[in-house]
């Protein structure tokens, strides 16, 4: 028998040969080794999981009749492996599967080698823990960190995915010209480490860095202007063949490296390039061009903004109204779909990383709306994005969201997400430092110095509710600086927020998240305008920077309550303006003939035009708003916007009320809807100067409580408080129903508006025989004659196994038409006993409970 | 359906709807004095313009329809008319409501419309800032520009309102100049932590040179010319309101400026000059600040990133108008070299 001295870390165990060869203690020569170079961590039910094992021979003589077998009492091994004879100074790489259907847990594995060495025999066990989690809720509402801190942190606080740091040098894939294996240890042990923390993760890519880092490939790939100068910030002209071959690649082979991980869920793709956008004049995009429009670039394109104001008379009639086919907006029609080529390179990453087959992952973009207003950002995405600070007012949050829903309206099934950023700029929101000590808010004497500071925790909680009251398929938060305290320039200034976010996450997307994923917008009976024709002629446009007078637009209608839908160009001319009752058009002062026809239309219908002085002369606006510009505080231009949000539903009143209203104009209401059932959102938006901030007279940011009442133009409907899981009364009105809220300071509330009452919740558990593995489960939400409600109502579920601890698939869902059903397999090692399953409804909180058993075969 | 389903609270329910139904009036439906929807009145007098000229006298009566939406509905049907419209379209330019009298007024002041310098004069008179802010827009593309329209264009230049007089002054102004502060620029946009104070160079308070504009055309006169000999020129000092002046006056000054720092931009930037002023720089223009009175004590910057000439003699023409006391530069010069890190 040989000894063996083992070196074992948790990845490598080294197998030393030692005095069987003669040497010395202490100068033993490494004959064999094995790494452990993949994965412990794993699914439950992941299929083909197995543990990667790189066997090294360093030896002089061949290693033969090898293999490894489990020793565990719960076999997670599944079976005994033969491994290949290992010939002198080689390698072999070995994976031993591993049996996931077992039941969540940790198990402590011994990995049992033999073999022999000529005549030599060696047998060691190694152990190791191989853990198994839960399958993940599909129903859960993703809600990522950008970047990563401490995993068991983010996951108390509610976060369920963190951006995981991902090596930035694709050289070697930009050299050889083709996917390749990227070196992997390290990023999929940390996925494990997420996955085991029930934290998944996504991954910012950005293949262009690799070729603006380099000086040769950024002179030959770089944008030129017009005259084949360079740009002051100017990022890769995308038109060349081979940068949109490495961007697949670059896609490709992080599908190739960490595609099969499930805790590897999404990725956000060429995040912040658009800012380095600017027309390229390279002969190829001309060439493009010519191939799209049969025309060269016309003479006066220069800046990616459109064309200044001085030259807008050249091409813009006095009645605003130009051709569809007019050559300015031709080209930038062309240049901001394609010509400017990142929504072709983010489909170019899209499709490498989908080459990994996985239905759970998905990309993204964000932030998306560094574009004028148009369809198709983003490219093939799954998801656009946008990020927003949220002051000075909170509410901007509102229009990033809807511009990303506008923008979207082109590729029908993509989805849309928000991100918020938890810093604050310093320079924009309390930017000079008392002189004095005594004028000096406490974060101010204790980090005097600092760049970014953390958002206040009431502007946190408002732009919460905003977010989610639009239906978003997952939320983000860049901070981490600002939140932990673990930045330079970013200092936690605040700890209020953080505990705000963690009780948002848990109290109120955790079990309400599982829901609204799966309730849809409406289509609001209002809408603003945003003029890509105009924006290309000298307008302003908000390039997803929510300000300007688009943005103040858009927060008069919050302010109005008049929930409003950004509504662009193009979804006019295809789907016209049905359903909408009164536009709202801010900067539109060019429109193209077939947008111009349509509103003409609309208004010829009845339609309501609210416009400021400069609509397309053509068009006659039935209210005149006059365009406001920000001169002041931000109290006062929230008052002056409040002012005109009160002239306004004064004007619309003779033919035009909201079906949905709040008395207070402080208070925001937003109405989503499934089949007949209404989702409707209160938000606070009180807030006054607080001493946080608030001596800088720059933000706000201060929530107030407050109360109001709510409107609905609906009757015989029983209204439910999903935040508290309590029926609301209401007091009838002429025509609708109406009932009080009290929202906390940047509060919100969520109500669900049911047609028939919710009475009873029930559990059914398919007949099956006792010893069967599988267990289908179905809980129902439904009215006095036992039908489910025509809704998603919130729900959580326990799955309690006989031990009395929560099992797999335990937690909230959304039950789609009043019905969750869920599926169990039970494991093998599951212990036999009663199961017991519990249901409570989160409408009015109403439970019921209902159990099998399971006995072993 | 549960809606209170209290018997006992039936009667309080009601007196709470009474009080109610005044705070949720807005939700009620309005109606015309002939008892119809106030809407579908509306959609009526719109659907007029289909009968062309018969339609007009119902539409001229509508302009004084109790609904403000349904007047604002039959000027636009008239204006849709045009000449046919024209008699109706005259009355509306004294109706009530500002958003009838501008439709009307746009119409009968479109180009080569007869009459229309009339009712460009009767539009700058307007109270409406809105419809004089019409006018403005359509004077200052009217060419040639007559001796009517340029007395027109003066009226107003001297409106009470800045978004009048701006453009109107802008167009008859020769000179001009974009200015965008790197700050501002759309790509800086959030970036403005990253742009750094490189070197700050302030300008001499001594060696200026001072004269006043009785003829108001010393841009004509191009004395923001680099070599004019302005030796005759009073010398002054800036920073005191010693040289006060009501009006304009020309003030000069010629300074040298070391080698090039490395900077992303260059910025020209005064403590305060009371009240406008229009800035050359080496007989280049480099822009204005003009917000009326109220600017005398603002701090203002121009881009001067393509006007400089580094280690070389620079020249400073700063022409200022000045409305009430005071006036002049009174606070320091600065050249700011900025750099985006």
């Amino acid at each position: 028998m040989i000894s063996f001295r083992i070196i074992s870390t948790y990845f490598i165990f080294t197998l030393l040969i030692a005095s069987a060869f003669g040497t010395e203690p202490g100068q033993e020569k490494e004959i064999i080794s094995i790494v452990e170079s993949g994965r412990t961590v794993f699914q439950r039910m992941e299929p083909d999981a197995g543990l990667c094992l790189s066997i090294r021979n360093s030896g002089e003589k061949t290693l033969s009749a090898v293999s490894a077998r489990i020793n565990s009492a719960d076999n997670i091994l599944r079976d005994k492996i033969a491994i290949p004879d290992i010939s002198p100074q080689s390698s072999i790489s070995v994976k031993i599967p591993i049996d996931t259907t077992l039941k969540p847990g940790k198990y402590d594995t011994g990995l049992h080698f033999t073999g022999m060495l000529e005549n030599l025999q060696f047998d060691k066990e190694i152990t190791l823990i191989i853990i198994i989690v839960p399958r993940q809720n599909k129903d859960e509402f993703p809600v990522i960190l950008w970047s990563v801190s401490s995993l068991d942190k983010i996951k108390g606080i509610g976060f369920t995915h963190a951006g995981l740091p991902l090596s930035r040098n694709y050289e070697n894939i930009w050299k050889k010209g083709k996917p390749l294996g990227l070196q992997s240890n390290n990023l999929l042990k940390k996925m494990d480490d997420a996955m085991s923390s029930g934290i998944r993760c996504m991954i910012n890519m950005l293949p262009g860095e690799c070729i603006s880092a380099s000086e040769n490939l950024k002179m030959k790939y770089q944008r030129i202007d017009r005259n084949g100068g360079t740009y002051r910030r100017c990022g890769l002209c995308g038109n060349f063949p081979e940068i949109q071959n490495y961007f697949y690649n670059v896609g490709a082979s992080i599908a190739m490296s960490y595609g099969k991980h499930p805790a590897f869920q999404a990725v956000n793709i060429n995040t912040e390039v658009r800012d380095t956008s600017e027309i390229c004049f390279h002969k190829h995009d001309r060439d493009a061009y010519i191939t799209y429009s049969g025309e060269d670039f016309p003479a006066e394109v220069s800046s990616k903004r459109g064309l200044s104001a001085a030259l807008k008379q050249k091409y813009v009639p006095v009645n605003g109204i130009v051709p569809d086919d007019n050559t300015i907006l031709k080209f930038y029609k062309w240049f901001w779909k394609e010509g400017d080529a990142w929504n072709i390179l983010n489909s170019k990453v899209h499709e490498g990383l989908k080459t990994s087959g996985r239905p759970d992952f998905w990309t993204f973009n964000d932030p998306a709306g560094r574009v004028p207003p148009t369809w198709g950002s983003g490219g093939d995405v799954d998801a656009i994005s946008h990020w927003t600070y949220t002051y000075p007012d909170p509410l901007r949050m509102a229009l990033a969201v809807d511009e990303l829903f506008a923008m979207a309206k082109g590729k029908p099934g993509q989805k849309v997400m928000k991100m918020t950023q938890v810093i604050w700029y310093r320079k924009q929101t309390a930017p000079t430092l008392p002189a004095k000590e005594k004028y000096r808010a406490e974060w101010e004497k204790k980090e005097p110095d600092a760049t970014f500071i953390t958002t206040a925790p009431d502007h946190l909680r408002e732009a919460f509710w905003l977010k989610i009251s639009r239906p978003v398929q997952g939320i983000m938060y860049f901070g981490t600086g600002v939140l932990f305290g673990e930045g330079k320039s970013q200092r936690l200034t605040n700890p209020e927020t953080l505990k705000v976010l963690s009780e948002l996450l848990h109290k109120t997307l955790a079990p309400l998240g599982p829901t609204l994923l799966q309730v849809p917008g409406i289509r609001p009976d209002v809408a603003i305008l945003e003029s890509f024709t105009s924006s290309v002629f000298g307008e302003e446009a908000t390039w997803g920077w929510a300000r300007g007078w688009t943005g103040d637009a858009h927060l008069m209608l919050q302010w109005a309550r008049l929930q409003p839908e950004v509504i662009y160009e193009e979804t006019i001319v295809r789907d016209g303006l049905d359903g909408v009752k009164v536009l709202l058009t801010p900067n539109c002062s060019v429109l193209p003939v077939s947008v111009f026809e349509k509103i003409r239309e609309f208004q010829r219908k009845g339609g309501i035009i609210v416009a400021d002085q400069n609509l397309a002369p053509a068009l006659k606006s039935d209210i005149l708003l006059r365009k406001f510009t920000r001169n002041g505080p931000p109290d006062k231009s929230k008052t002056e916007l409040q002012n005109m949000a009160s002239k306004l539903r004064d004007e619309l009143k003779e033919v035009y009320t909201p079906s949905l209203d709040s008395s207070d104009s402080d208070v925001i209401v937003y109405r989503r809807a499934y089949k007949d059932t209404d989702y409707i959102f209160a938000i606070n938006d009180k807030r006054t100067y607080g001493d946080y901030v608030g001596h800088h007279r720059k933000v706000m940011e201060k929530g107030l409580p407050n109360t109001a009442e709510l409107f609905l133009k609906r009757k015989n409907v029983c209204v439910y408080d999903l935040t508290e899981n309590r029926e609301i009364l209401t007091k009838s009105t002429e025509n609708g129903i109406k009932w009080n809220a009290d929202l906390a300071p940047g509060g919100g509330r969520l109500y669900m508006v049911s047609s028939r009452p919710l009475e009873k919740i029930i559990i059914d558990v398919a007949p099956r025989k006792e010893d069967e593995q599988k267990v289908r489960i179905s809980a129902k939400v439904t009215d006095k004659k036992l039908q489910p409600l025509d809704a998603v109502v919130p729900m959580e579920i326990k799955i309690i196994d006989p031990k009395g601890k929560e099992a797999e698939f335990s937690g909230y869902y959304g039950a789609k038409d009043g019905i969750q059903e869920i599926n169990l397999d039970l494991a093998k090692n599951d212990g036999p006993g009663t199961w017991i399953i519990k249901a409570k409804e989160l409408a009015t909180g109403k439970t019921a409970e209902a159990a099998f058993k399971f006995i072993k075969k | 359906m549960r809606i209170l389903e209290d018997r006992n609270k039936i009667k309080f329910t009601a007196m709470f709807f009474l009080l109610a139904g005044s705070v949720f009036s807005w939700h009620r439906e309005l109606l015309a004095e002939d008892g119809k929807n106030i809407d579908e009145h509306r959609l009526q007098i719109m659907n007029l313009y289909r009968q062309g000229t018969a339609g007009i006298p119902e539409l001229e009566k509508a302009l004084n329809d109790k609904s403000t939406l349904t007047r604002r509905a039959a000027v636009r049907a008239l204006a849709d008319m045009g000449e046919p419209a024209i008699g109706a379209l005259i009355k509306a330019t004294d109706n009530e409501d500002a958003l009838v009298r501008r439709i009307a007024l746009l119409e009968l002041t479109k180009a080569g419309a007869d009459k229309s310098t009339q009712y460009l004069e009767k539009s700058l008179a307007d109270k409406d800032v809105t419809i004089r802010e019409d006018a403005v827009k359509k004077l200052i593309v009217i060419k040639p520009r007559t001796e009517e329209i340029k007395k027109l264009m003066q009226q107003a230049q001297k409106d009470e309102c800045m978004d009048v007089r701006a453009p109107v002054t802008a167009a008859l102004w020769p000179f001009q100049k974009e200015v965008v502060l790197l700050k501002d620029r759309p790509d800086m946009a959030d970036h403005t932590a990253r742009i750094k104070l490189e070197q700050s160079i302030e300008l001499p308070v001594k060696g200026w040179k001072f004269k006043v504009d009785t003829k108001l055309d010393g841009h004509v006169r191009q004395w923001f010319k680099p070599n004019l000999n302005d030796s005759k020129w009073k010398d002054i000092s800036i920073g005191l309101w010693k040289d006060a002046h009501i009006g304009i006056a020309w003030q000069r000054l010629s300074f040298t400026l070391p080698s090039k720092p490395d900077f992303t931009a260059v910025e020209l930037r005064f403590g305060a000059v009371d009240e406008s002023a229009w800035v050359w720089i080496n007989g280049k223009y480099a822009g204005h600040h003009d917000i009326g009175p109220e600017g005398y004590n603002k701090e203002f910057s121009l881009d001067v990133t393509n006007e400089l000439k580094w280690g070389e003699k620079n020249q400073l023409t700063v022409r200022v108008l000045n409305t009430e006391v005071g006036g002049g530069i009174w606070k320091p010069v600065y050249i700011d070299a900025l750099k985006f890190r």
